[in-house]
């Protein structure tokens, strides 16, 4: 094995076969960096590009590409709390907000370290684990990831800076949020409403942007320009140094992260989503403090971070060792290996292994490299953060909400994105907490899926929780998290909040339960999910009306109490979507455009001919993005007077 | 092995270029009706599999014959409804494609999805090529007569057929595992011995087999496949059905060379190009000629065949009709279709 490392190093190392990597990796930055692109479009141009290439070549190229696409996506999530990507959430529930205090060297230095040190351990697992790859991927089935997801379930109660209770019926609200569209096993649509579009269940791209992105900027409107200033002023030492160093200090949850990345990545049909959020409600239960997590603690960014690249390795391995993709990225790496001759499991495991590691060590140089250029880059893109917020706002809902279009061609994103947004808004403002939400939501489909699969293999008798081994490992970890997560509430908490989390707990068991129940008695069908909803939405109701009673607890400000900007803000992005289904979107956008400003500009000639310029700008830009570069056959409007 | 033969297998696929001839010119006035616009090509599968290949594939030489641009888009969500839905209400004047298996608009079973043939012109098929069983190496049939086979499927309906309808002509029974999130997951089940087999085209069941830990146990068609001969077959005669039923009364032999013969009709996969039924005559026209002349170019063939991916053009009104017949076949054969899913679900 040590021949076929050499080699892999030689590959990815030798002069001029360096600047493979090093174009893929820049490549990657630059097309994560641009919307619209997308990093699926541009591997599949360059896998015809590079048909003539060698195999060591080719399989630079796509290490690199994997590589460097994934801490672009960070960077706008610190900086301006929009995700690149699904996974890139986890990194913003800490990330924006320490930026937001005046910390975005410290928060983007940290990312980029804790990268580069996810993908050097993660690189270090694989190699450690290639010798007994198969068995090991063979090994974690419906049950194991079903038991992940409980662990995932078990670790978010502890996430947020506030009540066990509410983290609680968050959670459930989570989870019946993510069964809306359609019964992962039969199929059958559920909760839709009637609406055909809604089959397909809410987007987590559209529900993270709309619960962080949009939720952030309807805040910025209701707070008060100066105060939101003064807030983003640096408190303390805000420094490259200093988020490096952060790493290091924190270099065991660094390591346990990692690892969590490269194992749940190796999985497949697991996804980057998953472990990211799995290591962050690992750090924040493994945290001695976990009273800042959400609102700027450093270990919230590490953990993701270092989660996120390493998890890259993982993820292509089911490719190499049986040839079946357990991503996005391995489905083209299958075909790159088709197109090549290579052949995945024992060859490319015995034989081809030197292909195996170029393939690895273009993959490792391509996080480092990505994380040195964000290191290097830090101050200027830290620069970026001394944009006043009041002239980020419309950018940067106008840019996510183009982004969202951009993916599916969907209104419907953009009604679930703006619905979400006004959620998230109203949680952050009466101090709910939406990381357990959010979590619960992206595992939801993850845990449905598994139990059904799970449920009917214990049926036809085809496994034994005592024959599979990583099942007991998981099932340890759910058992530790619950005790720590009973130890915690016992010791942290007052008398009050101790019973709200008893009744929450017990409904929620109760209802979790009868679900279980059900699903292993009867074989898993609609019935059990509808018992299950009924049995949570009966408890999160009766503790609901338990709660009245610690009303002033639980709700510091009283309803009507809005901010006026808040208010003019969320009213004006509710009607969004009607406008953009009465005139159309570019019309849509670009009336939005004029009413927003109408709202925080001066209120004289001069300032309605600003917005109005602002206006006609914003529609031709969109009908210039729509008509060259994206052709996305939106439906008609309604009023079909403009284009 | 494999490869030398995926090669054979391409390369009698070459050999029907001459029906190239078959397709018309596209004319001077669908030239400048699409060149100076934007086409649009849905994939409602996960980009770097098969359909996306196709479609990239298609979309080169869609541009190179007509200068406009073409891109394509992956919408994946909802099985496929999501993607199925953005071609449906695309609008009258919108040139947005979808790329769709034909079990996706002609619904041999009744399911909650509301868009079907009615709701799509077909544009024209280019590949189509036969399902097979897959099972780890070493998988022997016959040791499962009297016994449940234990299949993972990803999507319930296509399994009806391709799984439920040839196990009953072969006298086997079968229980489904449902929900596995996609190939990779559906196939892996099998190396953790949670179930025996599953079913893909053979391209991707080859792919799968390339690492010996796998192979195809079985190809749904009615005679050899070109360059895999020695792989058994369902139907036909010396097919798998032929001899097991060798021993039966005639009727029921009948019976199960009739359902076995259904089987490779229903479970062939086949991919074509639609376009929405609300779009103007005149834009549809024009996409037939444009598609016809695409996938019956040489260009789309020795691409596809340097991609490893099988083609098999057939043009927008004979992919009409085979979807017609598929379409009343389904029909016809529904109940027991039904009844069969209900069975491998139990």
């Amino acid at each position: 094995m040590l021949d076929a490392i050499l080699i892999g190093l030689s590959n990815t190392f030798s002069w001029p076969g360096i600047l493979i990597p090093i174009l893929g990796t820049l490549l990657a930055m630059i097309v994560a960096f641009l919307p619209g692109i997308g990093g699926a479009s541009i591997m599949a141009i360059v896998l015809v590009l590079t048909a003539s290439w060698t195999s060591e070549s080719v399989l630079l190229l796509f290490g690199a590409m994997v590589g460097g696409a994934t801490f672009m996506g960070s960077i706008t999530a610190i900086l301006f709390n929009i995700p690149g990507g699904a996974p890139n959430a986890a990194t913003l529930l800490d990330g924006f907000p320490l930026s937001q205090h005046g910390y975005p060297k410290t928060a983007i230095s940290c990312a980029a370290t804790a990268s580069a040190v996810g993908s050097v351990i993660g690189v270090l697992v694989l190699i450690l684990l290639i010798p007994i790859l198969q068995p090991v991927i063979a090994q974690v089935g419906p049950l194991e990831r079903l038991l992940l997801g409980i662990w995932g379930l078990t670790t978010i109660v502890a996430v947020p800076n506030s009540s066990k209770a509410k983290a609680a019926i968050m959670c459930i609200l989570g989870l019946l949020l993510s069964m809306i569209g359609s019964d992962p096993v039969t199929g059958n649509s559920r909760w839709t409403l009637g609406s055909e579009q809604l089959v397909q269940g809410i987007g987590t791209i559209p529900a993270l942007l709309g619960f962080f992105t949009i939720a952030e900027i309807i805040s910025w409107q209701a707070c008060s320009f100066e105060s939101t200033r003064k807030v983003a002023q640096s408190p303390g030492e805000d420094s490259v140094k200093r988020g490096i160093l952060a790493v290091f200090q924190h270099r065991w949850l660094s390591l346990r992260s990692s690892i969590i990345g490269t194992l749940v990545g190796i999985v497949p049909g697991v996804g980057g989503t998953v472990a990211c959020f799995i290591a962050y409600g690992h750090a924040t239960q493994s945290a001695g403090d976990s009273s800042r997590f959400g609102d700027g603690d450093i270990r919230g960014l590490i953990a993701p971070e270092a989660a996120i690249d390493a998890k890259d390795g993982g993820s292509l391995l089911p490719a190499i060792a049986f040839g079946l993709p357990g991503s996005e990225a391995g489905v083209f790496l299958v075909t790159v290996l088709f197109m090549h001759g290579m052949v995945p499991g024992t060859t490319m495991l015995g034989s081809q292994l030197p292909l195996t590691f170029t393939l690895i060590f273009a993959l490792l140089f391509s996080n480092l490299l990505t994380s040195l250029v964000g290191v290097a880059a830090t101050p200027q893109l830290a620069k970026l953060k001394n944009i006043p917020l009041q002239h980020l706002t419309l950018p940067v809902l106008v840019f996510s909400l183009l982004l969202l279009i951009q993916l599916n061609g969907q209104l419907l994103d953009i009604t679930s994105a703006i619905l979400f947004g006004a959620l998230g808004y109203f949680l952050k403002r009466y101090n709910w907490p939406r990381v357990p939400l959010v979590i619960a939501f992206v595992l939801g489909d993850f845990l449905e899926r598994n139990l059904a699969i799970t449920t009917r293999l214990v049926e036809l008798d085809r496994i034994q929780l005592l024959d599979r081994p990583a099942a007991l490992v998981t099932a340890v970890l759910v058992v530790i998290s619950g005790f720590w997560m009973y130890r915690t509430v016992r010791g942290n908490h007052s008398q009050e909040a101790t019973k709200a989390d008893f009744v929450i707990a017990a409904f929620s068991a109760f209802g979790g339960g009868v679900g279980l129940a059900v699903a292993l008695l009867a074989g898993y069908s609609g019935f059990t999910i509808a018992a299950a909803f009924v049995a949570l939405t009966a408890g999160t109701v009766l503790s609901l009306n338990y709660f009245r009673r610690l009303q002033s607890k639980l709700f510091p400000l009283r309803w009507p109490v809005i901010a006026q900007e808040g208010n003019r803000t969320l009213a004006l992005l509710l009607c969004l979507p009607f406008l953009i289904w009465l005139v159309g979107l570019i019309s849509g956008l670009a009336l939005f455009v004029f009413s927003w400003l109408m709202t925080v500009k001066p209120r004289n000639r001069r300032g309605v001919i600003i917005a109005l310029l602002w206006a006609l700008f914003t529609g031709v830009l969109c009908y210039l993005i729509f008509e060259y570069l994206w052709n996305l056959g939106l439906p008609s409007p309604l009023i079909p007077f403009l284009p | 092995m494999i490869r030398s033969k995926m090669k054979t297998l391409l390369l009698c696929t070459l050999a029907i270029l001459p029906l190239g001839s078959l397709a018309a010119d596209i004319s001077e006035q669908c030239l400048n009706e699409i060149s100076s616009r934007n086409l649009r090509i849905v994939v409602t599968k996960e980009a770097g599999g098969g359909h996306d290949q196709y479609a990239r594939i298609i979309a080169r030489t869609m541009a190179a014959t007509t200068g406009a641009r073409v891109q394509v888009s992956n919408i994946v969500g909802g099985n496929g409804s999501l993607g199925m839905q953005v071609v449906a209400f695309a609008g009258e004047e919108s040139l947005t494609l979808g790329l769709f298996e034909r079990e996706r608009v002609i619904h041999p079973i009744a399911t909650t999805d509301t868009l079907d043939l009615s709701d799509f012109h077909a544009l024209g098929i280019f590949a189509r090529e036969p399902d097979a069983w897959v099972a780890r190496a070493g998988f022997n049939l016959d040791e499962y007569r009297g016994r449940t086979l234990v299949v993972s499927i990803t999507d319930i309906f296509p399994a009806a057929a391709r799984i439920g309808l040839s196990a009953e002509s072969l006298g086997l029974s079968v229980a489904a595992v449902s929900g596995y999130s996609g190939s990779t997951d559906a196939l892996a089940a099998i190396l953790r011995d949670e179930v025996e087999l599953s079913v893909y085209s053979l391209t991707s069941v080859l792919r799968a087999a390339s690492s010996g830990e796998l192979a195809p146990v079985l190809v749904l068609s009615d005679g050899p496949s070109p360059g895999y001969e020695s792989l058994p077959y369902l139907a036909g005669p010396g097919g798998v059905v032929d001899q097991y039923s060798k021993n039966l009364d005639p009727e029921t032999r009948a019976n199960a060379m009739g359902l076995a013969r259904v089987t490779t009709q229903l479970s062939d996969s086949i991919r074509g190009l639609f376009v929405s039924r609300l779009v103007n005559p005149n834009i549809h026209r024009c996409l037939v000629e444009v598609v016809e002349q695409v996938i019956f170019s040489e260009q789309f063939a020795v691409a596809a065949a340097n991609e490893n991916r099988p083609i098999a053009p057939m043009t927008a009104e004979d992919a009409r009709q085979l979807l017609l017949s598929s379409y009343e076949l389904a029909n016809e054969y529904q109940p027991l279709l039904t009844s069969i899913l209900e069975t491998m679900l139990e």
